[in-house]
Parts: structure tokens; sequence; C-alpha cells
């Protein structure tokens, strides 16, 4: 069920909106309430915090030519007049944007966290892992162990709909910093569920893996700069497909002609074994919602098929100026920023090869696992994307040489071209955050297959 | 939403906590979202954000947990929400440190008279008679002018309030070369409205953006291991993150530091000052998150650590004598400076620059750079420069040329050699 205080607030979105349909042709109120509750265990501190993120209201209308947007912490006993005084400017900028068209949409939505697990369970179960991995090896000097729930309410009403959905994401994160004299290193990872008992018991389930992998990389050493073979884990696959056609599709890059994809839809973007997908109804995960900001159902959108660009993803403005249908991706980062094109889960879709196959098809090469960072260039499609390391194959074999970090750069079309083989299993990370260009922070996923490819690595 | 002095009689009334810090952020912006030079949105926030962290003794123990009031609280409902805050501080204990008192009061209330929508108004004139270039050009840009108004107060009887300006936007500006186009990206943030610096950061980035368009590749000039590399803007402010980083008492307490007291960070002679203020600063503040009044720390002399700085909490567990407070800026003095004559490669836009703390990579692909050949400069693209950061930091060269950023002021360019340039 959603959050009583947006419950309550309902009628009250009803009223206003009905008011301030008077003075102008468009009308919606968002209502947010974000709880979170976040338990963070390292070596040297704890605590259990319980924060109410988003408690809030943003109005949206439309006269003239132009939005305007009024962010506020409530809306009852808020009245027309208070929010077109606030609102009103007088422009000389030129203003033609269309006026947004809605069909009549009501409906409630909940998916929730089956588990309730107590504030000491979590505790102890982030404890025990922190002093596991202090104990497995001296060199491990910080453990840093997080579970985060994240309850979001929201409700959506304008003249035509009245919505409102609930729904919940846990993570669960664990790094671990190694050191050996002057030398540091550090290792994490993450997963992401609906339930909670289910994450704990997944980080549980990685955290040798983590310890290991950290105390590998003390004998990492820089990359030799070089186009390699590559393959990657699905994080990595992950995070390309995000910066490649994930950022380089959202079309409002189309509106403001700064997306090279507008040219290329209906053509060859990538190898025929690659396909892609965006949408919060694409899977279950960390931005599986079930209507986006803008008060639009949740989509799923095929965005590479057979390695031809077929569409983009879009908020329901730039949709409409575009003369498409809305695809569910309007966000914003809280009931205080502007709506934008974003995207959800996306992620590459599963092929037929399988990993050992990959990796025996490789003289010298890369295997790159953990995605860190990335950016993208929608204009020019150029590509960064940071993998934490990298283990070098010779001869069709793993071997114990291992590199960190890793940066994969150059050209997003090379790159997606030079896929040739694709492992049958998806993984999905509901675990990472978006901006959009610097800012505009919302949780996102993204994952997929091993991927072999070749790239330019430094 | 429940006042501050409605929340603190609340929190008074607590018996069962043993401390507790309130913080409020009130936020009023006005903010303009333009198309080209079409104005497709205007928005208006009014907002508070309250929180406040509640802190348990048990026996030699603290612990805090952390809780937000909101429009939907009443006092009963506050009442319940520090009950289970109480417990949950109960369930995470950490060693006891005390929280901030005796601090001299700062009061700093808005002196801004102007209206929002006006200012923001003025930043959108002052980039569009900038934005005149026949060979570039704005393609989107977002105006963000806010004043947020931050009260602390803690059951130590510490009270500041401190209330800032700031005038920001977000710009693509674009240019076309053979048909292509190419565009870059400037985010532009400063405490008050200065028309002449916003006019001349707009000529400037419309001016490289052209470069980028007519950019080469790398391997057409001669570039070595020995041409000096000018770092600056983010990835300066990321070098100066990472020093301040290294130097905390967090860091010392989580043996993650690189840099130990009375140690060299660089073979090269600078002093880095902590401030609370730097004119034209963004991030300045008056006081840290625990109510700590910050005043000036030197850090490093002659590029020896001499001292280190942070929180309470950690502070206090490494037993420091005066509690400095957690810093925002720095000041940054070089002893010799460098005068660009000779060649030299200048990095303008990396694509996401990149410096990892532990390992100390630092680099990234570079989108734009200018190499200076010894008469004329060469815009460049499509290549990766990284290094290690305290390795390259041994022998820094520093400009002549000043600055101040977001994160600090001193010189413009930070000037390495031996990166890897691929």
């Amino acid at each position: 069920m959603i959050n009583e205080f947006l419950k309550s607030r309902i009628e009250d979105a009803k009223t206003l909106v009905q008011e301030l349909n008077e003075t102008y042709e468009y009308v919606s109120i968002l209502g947010n309430y974000v709880k979170t509750k976040k338990a963070l265990i390292t070596t040297v501190s704890s605590s259990i915090d319980e924060l109410d993120n988003e408690c809030g209201f943003v109005i949206k209308v439309y006269k003239d030519g132009h939005y305007s947007e009024y962010s506020c912490d409530d809306i009852r006993g808020l009245h027309a007049e208070n929010v077109i005084d606030a609102i009103t400017i007088s422009t000389p900028f030129a203003t033609s944007i269309p006026c947004l068209k809605e069909n009549k949409h009501v409906e409630s939505f909940a998916r929730e966290d089956a588990s309730s697990l107590r504030d000491e369970e979590i505790y102890q179960r982030l404890n025990a892992i922190k002093e596991y991995a202090h104990a497995k090896d001296p060199k491990v000097i910080q453990v840093g162990c997080v579970f985060m729930k994240r309850e979001t309410s929201k409700i959506f009403v304008s003249t035509n709909k009245c919505l409102d959905q609930k729904y919940d994401w846990c993570n669960a994160m664990m790094q671990v910093v190694v050191r050996d004299g002057d030398n540091i290193k550090m290792n994490f990872t993450g997963e992401g569920e609906v339930d909670s008992q289910l994450v704990l018991d997944k980080i549980d389930a990685d955290k040798d893996e983590v310890i290991d992998i950290a105390l590998k990389l003390l004998n990492a050493r820089p990359i030799e700069a070089g186009t390699y073979d590559i393959i990657c884990d699905p994080a990595v696959a992950g995070l390309i497909a995000h910066e490649a056609f994930g950022h380089g599709v959202e079309m409002d890059m189309f509106v403001k002609e700064r997306a090279k994809a507008v040219q290329y839809v209906g053509k060859r973007v990538a190898s025929d074994v690659v396909n892609m997908y965006d949408g919060a109804a694409s899977c279950v995960s960390a931005a599986s919602y079930f209507f986006d900001d803008d008060g639009v159902e949740a989509g799923k959108t095929n965005i590479i098929k057979n390695g031809i660009l077929q569409t983009g993803i879009s908020d329901c403005l730039s949709a409409m100026e575009l003369g498409t249908a809305p695809t569910g991706n309007g966000r914003r980062e809280s009931y205080k920023r502007k709506v934008y094109t974003r995207m959800t889960n996306t992620f590459f879709d599963a092929g037929n090869d399988s990993v050992e196959d990959m990796i025996k098809s490789i003289k010298h090469g890369y295997y790159l696992c953990q995605s860190n960072n990335g950016m993208e260039d929608p204009k020019n499609w150029q590509i960064q994307c940071t993998a934490g390391y990298g283990i070098e194959i010779v001869d069709g074999k793993l071997t114990d040489h291992i590199v960190a970090p890793v940066v994969i750069s150059g050209s997003v079309v090379d790159l997606l071209n030079s896929i040739s083989m694709v492992s049958k299993d998806v993984h999905i990370f509901g675990m990472g955050m978006c901006g959009k260009g610097h800012k505009e922070w919302v949780f996102v996923s993204d994952g997929g297959p091993y991927l072999k490819g070749k790239a330019k690595l430094s | 939403m429940m006042n501050t002095e409605e929340i603190v009689q609340v929190l008074k009334n607590h018996s069962d906590l043993s401390d507790y810090e309130y913080t409020k952020v009130t936020k009023n912006a006005s903010e303009l979202f333009f198309v080209k030079k079409k104005m497709e949105l205007n928005r208006v926030v009014n907002t508070d954000t309250v929180s406040i962290v509640v802190y348990k003794d048990v026996d030699d123990k603290r612990g805090s947990s952390m809780i937000a009031v909101t429009s939907a609280d009443d006092a009963d409902s506050l009442n319940s929400k520090i009950t289970a805050a109480v417990k949950k501080a109960e369930t995470a204990l950490n060693p006891y440190y005390p929280l901030a008192s005796n601090q001299t009061s700062l009061i700093k209330e808005s002196a801004n008279k102007e209206s929002l929508n006006a200012i923001a108004l003025k930043a959108a004139e002052a980039i569009d008679e900038a934005n005149q270039s026949s060979e570039s050009w704005l393609n989107a840009t977002e105006i963000f002018v806010y004043v947020t108004r931050t009260e602390f107060l803690n059951s130590n009887d510490v009270h500041h309030v401190d209330t800032k300006l700031s005038v920001e936007f977000e710009t693509i500006p674009t240019s076309s070369h053979n048909n292509e186009e190419f565009e870059s990206y400037k985010y532009y943030r400063n405490n008050t409205f200065d028309k002449a610096s916003i006019e001349q950061d707009i000529r400037d980035i419309l001016h490289l953006v052209k470069q980028r368009s007519i950019a080469r590749t790398i391997d057409t000039v001669n570039i070595t291991k020995d041409t000096p590399v000018y770092m600056y803007g983010e990835m300066a402010n990321l070098i100066v993150g990472n020093i301040m980083e290294n130097t905390s008492y967090a860091s010392h307490v989580t043996q993650s530091n690189h840099y130990d007291i009375d140690k060299p960070v660089s073979n090269t002679k600078f002093d880095m000052i902590l401030k609370g203020q730097i004119e034209g600063a963004a991030n300045a503040r008056t006081f840290d998150n625990h109510g700590v009044v910050l005043k000036e720390t030197e850090i490093i002399h002659d590029g020896i650590n001499t001292n280190l700085f942070g929180d309470i909490q950690y502070g206090h567990y490494l037993n420091a004598k005066e509690i400095t407070g957690s810093y925002p800026v720095a000041e940054i003095k070089a002893k010799n400076t460098v005068d660009a004559l000779q060649p030299h490669l200048i990095i303008d836009h990396f694509s996401a620059p990149q410096l990892e703390s532990a390992s100390g990579y630092f680099g990234g692909e570079v989108r734009l750079a200018r190499y200076f050949d010894g008469e004329k400069y060469i815009p460049l693209t499509g290549f990766s420069i990284t290094g290690n950061i305290y390795e390259a930091l041994q022998d820094v060269e520093f400009s002549s040329e000043n600055t101040t950023t977001q994160k600090y002021q001193g010189p413009k360019y930070f000037i390495f050699k031996n990166l890897n340039i691929a």
C-alpha cells in the first residue's frame, strides 16, 4: 500500500488540479514519498539510519507555449494563486513547446519486500561478514558493508489520471580495502533484490570472492595500452549497454539534436548477435516502477535488434515533440528536479555461446570484470567505460596476470560491431546510479551476458 | 512542516537520548531550461529538508542514528521516530566521541534582496549576449539560481546559520566541421551573479568547442613522455580533493592514507592551507556538518604534510589536540611557477576524469587537448592519458596563472611529466 501521507493528499491534489485548470491548459501533480533504511558497518564505525529521503510534490502546468513547475513539501493549504504567483515570469525568450495530451487512466500498483528483517538481524549479518573478512587475511585493513532498503510511494494526479504505486528495492554492498606496505587496493561488490533476506544471502555468498580478488589486485599492474580481443563479464557488458546505446537513445537528446542515433534508426549500429533492451517493465530490478514521473505506464523497449537500431526511449514531452509514443522513461531525481528521458533497466540480451569457447578463441587478450564507471558521448559516439580489473588471456587460457583498472575507449559503433560471441545467461545488476551529464542521479540497473569483442584498452 | 522550535522541544523532552544534532536546509530556487534559444520550462523550488542525528551512550560506547522530519510529521510521529532511532543507535555502537561545544555562534542570513526569478533571467540574458559566435552555439542551457539557508544546532548549545546564493548553469556548446557536429560541456557555479565571468566563460567554451571540431589525432604531433601535461578544472579539483583525503583523520583511522605527518607529499615545494571561506569558491562554508567553526589549517608546508584535519569523530579517535572540522576548500601557494613558453599539452576536457584514491590511478579519455608546439596551439582529440597521482605529484610543477574553482584557489595548472599517453 502507498504511504498514508500521500494517500491523504490525493483529494487535495484533485482540488488543486481543478483550480489550476482555470488558468492553465495542462496541470498535473506528482507526489513522492521515499523512505530508506540504511545500515552501515565498517571496520571503524557503524550506524543504522531510517530516512524519509523524499516527501513532497511537484506541480506542472502549461500555458503560452512553455511549462512551469512548482516544487514544494506539501500541497494541503496551497491554493492556485500561491502557485501562479510563484511561477509566473515575464520572459523575453521565445516559447513554443506543445501541450501534453493524456488518456484516461486510474490504477493502483504495488510490489513489496516479503521479508521484514529486524535492525538487529541486519546488523548481525553485516557485522559477521566484516568479521569474516578481517579474520581471513591480515592484509584486509578496511571492510565496509551496507544494507539499504528503499520504499518508494508515488501518486500522479491530473485531469485524466489518478495513479498510485508502491515499490520496494533492497541493496547490499561489500567493500574491502587491502594493504601491503604502501600498496593499497580496493574491491567491492553489490547485489539488489526486492527481498531483503535474499539480498543479504547473496552478499554473504559473494564475500570470499570479493576478498580474494582484492588480494590479487595487490599484484595488479597497469595495462599496456593497445587494441585487444576482450571478453566482458555481464557487469562490464551492462556498463557498455548503458553508456553506448542507453544514453545515446534518450530521445530528449533527439529533440535537442544532440544525438547521432536519430540518423541511424533502422540502420546497423552493431553486429548481428547484438540485441539490447531498456524498460522499467523489462525485468524486476532497481528501476522497475509501474508508471513514470509523467504518469506513463512502464514499458519494455527493444533498442537494438540483431544489430539494427530500432528506436529510442522517451519521456512524455519528447515523444510528443517527435511524434512517437512515450516509452515510460520520464524520470526525476526527486520532486525537487525536472523530468528528463532516463534509462531504467538496460541490458544486452542472451546469445548462444559459452564463456569457455570465448576464452579458447583468444590468442592474446583480456577478460574484463567489474563495472566501475563510464561516460557517454551521444553526439560523437565516443565511449569511456572503466572495468575494475582485467585478467590476461594467452593462447586460449586465463593467466594469473591481472591488470587494473582498465579503461575501454574509442568508437561506440566499432566496439558494438566487433562483438562476435554472446553467452547464454543474462545477469542484471540492480545497484547502479546514473547521472544526466553530471547531475540528476537516478537508480538504474544494467547487465547482459558475457560478450566477446575487440576494444582499445588503456 | 514543524518549525525548529517545535522540533527542538520534542528532542529536549526525550530523556532516552544522550545528545542530538539538528540540521535544516531551506532551499528557494528559480530555474530556467532552454533548448537552443527557446525557453522550454521554468521551475520554482521552495523546500525544507530537516535531518536529526540522535546519539545514545551505552557504557563507554556511543551509537547514532539519523532520521528526517518531513511535512508528514507532527509531534506524535516525531516522538515515535526518535524512540525508534534511539533503539537503532543502541544496536550499532562505536567508540565514544563528543559533539561540538563552545563554538562561537555564526549567524549569516541572506543579504540578497532581488527575486531569484529576476536573477535567473539576468543570467539567461548574459548567456544569450555572449552566445554570438558565428562558428559555435549553445545547444541546451539550464540555469539554477538558489538561496540555501542551513541552520545547525546541537544539544551542546551550538547554533549556526549560513545562507548562500548560488548561480549555476550547465550548457552544451556545439560546433560543426565538415558537416559533422561536435559538442562539449560547461558547468558554471558562482556564489554571486557575475555577468562578466558568465560572459567570459561562455566565450571561452564556444572557442574550445570549435577547437574540438577541428581537432586532430595525437599521432599528428610530436609528443613524448617528457612533454609537460597541464591539467586544470575538474581534474585539478580531483587532485586537490585526493591530497585532502590522504591528510584527513578518517584516512588515518582507516589506515588508507598515503601521506603521513612530517613526510613529503611532493619533492616540489608548495603549501596547502585549508579554509572555510575563499571568495568565489562555491563550496565555501563557515561550519562543518557537526557545527565545528572552520578556521585555517595548513596541512602541507614546502611539500611536507604538517597537519591532519577532519571531523570530530575521527579527530577524537586520533586524540587530535584541536579538532579542525571538515574543510570544503583549500588554498595552494606554489613556491616556484612555470610560464607556458615551451612545448606542452593542455588537457581541456576529459570524457570523465578519474582519480582512484586507493591505487592512485588517474586520467581518462581525452575529448579535447591543445598541444603548444612552441609557436601555436594544435587541438587534439581521441587519446587517453593515465598515470599514478602519488608518483606524478613528486615532481609536479605549477603555473604562474592562478584560478579560483569550487574546490581551491591557487595555480590554474598542475603540470606533470612522464604520464602514459596512448
